[in-house]
């Protein structure tokens, strides 16, 4: 019974978010429900198509929503991005520290809060209205013993947690939005920090760019830093994709499938499929491997957007 | 004489604001981009002129030359090379010094950028001393000046902002900057010529 619900549930959401994909800026009906100026931007709550999507702008485009949820089923992801950072479950066991670089609506630390119950998440966000959005209507709350919420520039956090000694099992990177890059969060002397960051075994994982001159010059950045590295992207690359990287070597990506069996149950309800999730994942080097690493003496990120 | 200054008063306005744009990427590894990061640069590059303009004017009293000139800029170039040998070293000091990023960002934009800036700021009104011929179009001139200077500054900002990082890496941008500088410097220096107004000299002093 409770299957057939969730099955119900998820074929009404995923049709809700092929509707959102179809239609047209102008067929949108998209209500304001909430809107504050911050220090850094404009942060819209809307209320369109049974769901609450936080953006930086007005104008009704697909790509410009940070975070959304579904009114009716939350724990569904709306984004394939959500499901594709889910796939770091296959990297980690258990993990006791997580960081996460960049809150938005709190969707991932509401999800891993749940996938590991166990794990304290600390989470950091420039910006005190997208926290407060994220605790007023994504359910993120921060007043469990578990959760910490730290209203910072995100390099000044890692490196303030660096001379604190503080280690995270998991580190995700998920600074960015789609009309303004953080450039000393791009770089190399960045990437090297959030390594130095993570424990031994630790994961590093980050949302970032599938298209642009800039796809070149960030992975060239991760693989300088990191050597090898995985890809999660479903299909098309217009969406973004999600790098996963580590200090010590990567696992091989057959050793994988055993996870992505083990985890099918716990994150249908999140509407992800992890054996086609496996399938996204990628170690294909697919980008120009000439193109200029990204230092902090050189990092026009937004430049090469 | 007129446009070996001209020259000199743009390169000095366009070069001004490279350095301070590069100041905030300077600084944004360390006490991130935010506006108070902007406004700690700002705040010590606003600051530093009105020293430079005061030190420049005051300079200007005493038998202005070229030469004299040519040193403020030769001057100007040598305390760009310890920012930028310098630059991470002092952010990494001060941000051991303080966790507070708008008190740290202060701090690390004035040891870096305070003394370049002032030296940058006695160009202006170096100038005019150099270009006024006559008290009657002394207002004039100081405002073309100022029309070169910023449209200098203009020029620079927009520039750096748009090309030059795109196109090299800071520290070449500011080693470049003091190159350029010191080529000012050499020319005014070895091509030495008289004030404009060599008689309003002798007038103040008859007064």
């Amino acid at each position: 019974m409770f299957i057939k619900s969730l099955l119900i549930k998820t074929i009404m959401a995923a049709l809700a978010a092929s509707v959102v994909f179809v239609a047209t800026p102008e067929q949108a009906k998209a209500e304001i429900i909430e809107q504050e100026r911050s220090l850094y931007q404009n942060v819209y709550m809307v209320e369109e198509y049974g769901m609450h999507c936080m953006r930086f702008r007005k104008k009704n485009k697909n790509d410009l929503s940070q975070s959304c949820i579904f009114l009716d089923a939350p724990e569904i992801f709306v984004f394939d991005y959500y499901k594709q950072a889910m796939g770091v479950t296959f990297f980690i066991e258990d993990p006791k520290e997580i960081l996460i670089i960049g809150l938005g609506g709190g969707v991932l630390a509401n999800t891993f809060g749940e996938v590991y119950p166990d794990a304290h998440i600390t989470s950091v966000e420039i910006d005190p209205v997208v926290a407060k959005m994220a605790k007023k209507y994504f359910g993120y709350d921060d007043s469990k013993p578990n959760f910490e919420t730290h209203i910072r520039d995100g390099r000044v956090f890692v490196k303030r947690a660096l001379k604190d000694d503080k280690r995270y099992d998991f580190i995700l990177l998920d600074a960015f939005n789609s009309d303004y890059i953080p450039e000393h969060m791009m770089t190399k002397e960045y990437l090297e920090e959030v390594k130095a960051l993570a424990k031994d075994d630790g994961i590093i994982m980050a949302n970032t760019f599938s298209t642009s001159d800039l796809f070149h010059h960030e992975s060239a950045t991760y693989a300088e830093v990191f050597g090898s590295m995985y890809q999660i992207n479903f299909k098309d690359k217009k969406t973004n994709r999600v790098i996963v990287v580590s200090k010590k070597p990567l696992p091989e990506k057959r050793e994988l499938l055993k996870k992505a069996n083990e985890l099918k149950g716990k994150l249908l309800i999140y509407g992800v499929d992890t054996l086609a999730l496996f399938d996204a994942i990628s170690d294909e080097v697919n980008w120009d491997t000439e193109a200029e690493v990204l230092t902090d003496q050189y990092s026009p990120a937004n430049l090469l957007k | 004489m007129q446009i070996l200054i001209l020259s000199c008063a743009f390169l000095c306005g366009f070069l001004i604001m490279t350095i301070e744009l590069l100041g905030g990427k300077i600084l944004s590894p360390y006490f991130g981009g935010s506006v108070y990061v902007w406004g700690s640069i700002i705040t010590v590059f606003m600051l530093a002129l009105s020293i430079g303009y005061l030190f420049g004017g005051k300079l200007s009293l005493n038998n202005p030359n070229t030469r004299k000139y040519g040193v403020i800029f030769m001057l100007a170039a040598l305390s760009i090379v310890p920012l930028t040998m310098g630059h991470e070293a002092v952010s990494e000091w001060v941000f051991d010094v303080t966790d507070d990023p708008r008190y740290g960002s202060l701090l690390a934009s004035t040891v870096l950028f305070l003394i370049p800036s002032i030296i940058l700021g006695m160009v202006a009104p170096y100038s005019v001393r150099l270009l006024v011929k006559t008290a009657h179009s002394s207002g004039q001139t100081a405002g073309f000046l100022y029309f070169v200077s910023t449209l200098g500054s203009a020029g620079g900002t927009l520039a750096t902002s748009f090309y030059l990082v795109l196109w090299f890496k800071i520290d070449h941008i500011l080693y470049g900057s003091a190159l350029i500088l010191f080529t000012l410097g050499l020319i005014a220096f070895f091509f030495p010529q008289p004030p404009l107004s060599a008689t309003v000299n002798s007038n103040e002093k008859a007064e």
